[in-house]
């Protein structure tokens, strides 16, 4: 099982905004920059521990904040699975 | 100086803007959403701040609904331009400013059909005729009160029409934000705002507020460019905000924007509007004791966003204005207040009216000394 998941969202205003509603729902997350391995794009992701993901994705969807795609990260490099979009 | 261009620029500002922009300024200072250091999630935070207080103020749980621009000018623009095309049909009132009028014209160039619909000689909408010009309208666009009269309009009763026709409305509150209830809850589709007048902000904020139900993808971007978002693609995306958002945002403005708009929640827009209204009461009904004086404004009791447009007979109103400003360091604004359709409308075309319009900081003794001018200067 991965260590963390990417949460990459359409924008960067759809990043900050499901960071702090995350945060208000005492889920802890990072804005990290996508990784190049994701996306050429420059923007920012969310990085979240796997086990919180589910809360994470219940507490964001409920803002309609629904992450254009989930990537799974183990160590160093993620693994690029896309499984949810 | 006493400063009663208020509906042109709302100043003074609260100590809480200048001190906001002032600290994005020297602490923050980044693009928002450009990179990822500390100091551009910080000034991406203070967008998103504005985005979230801008959308509560006007009654909209979708902050992502909110999109910014330089003014409600270039607002204004970015939904007639983006939406309308050889063909369409658009209905505004005879109460417009040139911020409507022009785009209008330009598009009635292009091709479009613009129709001005009429109002009676305090500018309120005969709604009447509203409801026969409305039929085949893609667009209406109304002025919420006007800049020269403070007339407000029965929104309501627009947007009933409005839905009746399948129309989109799109509500301009330049001069209502702030000082009269404004929000979507009146019915509007689509509300263009600035920051810099009754919001108390500084100049270069604006922007759109859509209704959760409006589908943004009828408007095509005025501008494309950089947005921090998808920057591998060559073509602009087509998601809210970054669609009608391209180019740096004016983090500093939008700072003094949220501190705007809490100082007006702070103090509640019924106290502010009770405040707005007594002092310019004062002022209305002064000049209109002068002889020769004429005041347009709307009827005793009706809504009014505190404009005070009058004119002296056998006099000029720019002699007015400067002799305000030269004699007295009064601040006004003289002739069409950029709104010559709406001087058409009350029957102050081409001479126009001298426009003096105090703010939520306007002393009662500023009142005086600007009648005293006044009265000096009609002798």
């Amino acid at each position: 099982m991965a260590d963390h998941l990417y949460m990459i969202f359409k924008s960067m205003t759809h990043v900050l905004s499901a960071e702090r509603t995350a945060r208000k729902s005492g889920i802890f997350c990072r804005m990290v920059p996508i990784p190049r391995e994701i996306s050429t794009d420059c923007g920012m992701c969310i990085s979240v521990k796997t086990q919180d993901g589910p809360a994470f994705l219940d507490a964001v969807k409920e803002k309609g904040l629904e992450p254009e795609r989930v990537e799974e990260h183990e160590g160093s490099g993620p693994k690029s699975r896309c499984y949810y979009s | 100086m006493i400063y009663l261009d208020n509906a042109s620029t709302s100043w003074p500002k609260p100590d809480k803007v200048v001190d906001a922009v002032s600290n994005y300024m020297k602490n923050i200072g980044a693009s928002p959403a450009r990179g990822n250091c500390t100091a551009a999630m910080d000034a991406l935070g203070v967008v998103l701040d504005c985005r979230e207080s801008v959308a509560s103020f006007f009654g909209s749980n979708n902050p992502i609904n909110t999109v910014f621009t330089h003014n409600v000018t270039w607002a204004i623009n970015t939904v007639l331009h983006g939406m309308l095309s050889e063909g369409d049909k658009v209905v505004c009132s005879a109460m417009e400013h040139n911020a409507v009028t022009r785009p209008l014209t330009d598009l009635s160039d292009k091709g479009v059909e613009v129709v001005y619909s009429p109002c009676d000689t305090q500018g309120y909408l005969d709604l009447d005729a509203l409801e026969m010009n409305m039929r085949g309208a893609k667009l209406a666009v109304i002025n919420h009160a006007s800049n020269v009269t403070g007339t407000v309009q029965d929104v309501e009763a627009v947007s009933r029409i409005c839905r009746a026709n399948g129309t989109v409305f799109l509500l301009d509150v330049a001069q209502s934000a702030g000082v009269v209830p404004s929000g979507l809850s009146l019915g509007a589709d689509i509300i263009a705002f600035t920051g810099h007048k009754g919001l108390l902000g500084v100049p270069g904020t604006g922007g759109l507020v859509f209704a959760d139900n409006f589908n943004a993808q009828q408007i095509h971007s005025l501008a494309q460019g950089g947005t921090g978002s998808l920057s591998e693609q060559s073509r602009q995306p087509d998601f809210l905000p970054d669609r009608l958002e391209s180019g740096t945002m004016n983090g500093p403005g939008l700072a003094g924007l949220v501190a705007a708009i809490d100082y007006l929640n702070s103090i509640g827009l019924d106290e502010v509007y009770a405040r707005k209204l007594a002092i310019a009461d004062k002022l209305a009904t002064g000049i209109e004791d002068i002889a020769g004086a004429t005041v347009y404004r709307p009827d005793s009791g009706r809504p009014w966003t505190a404009v005070v447009s009058f004119t002296l007979a056998d006099t000029t109103t720019p002699d007015i204005a400067d002799y305000l400003a030269r004699e007295h360091n009064i601040c006004c604004r003289h002739g069409f207040q950029c709104a010559a359709v709406a001087h058409r409308t009350i029957g102050t075309f081409p001479g126009g009216t001298v426009r003096l319009s105090p703010g939520l900081f306007t002393t009662e003794a500023e009142v005086e000394i600007a009648l005293e001018a006044v009265r000096m200067f009609r002798g």
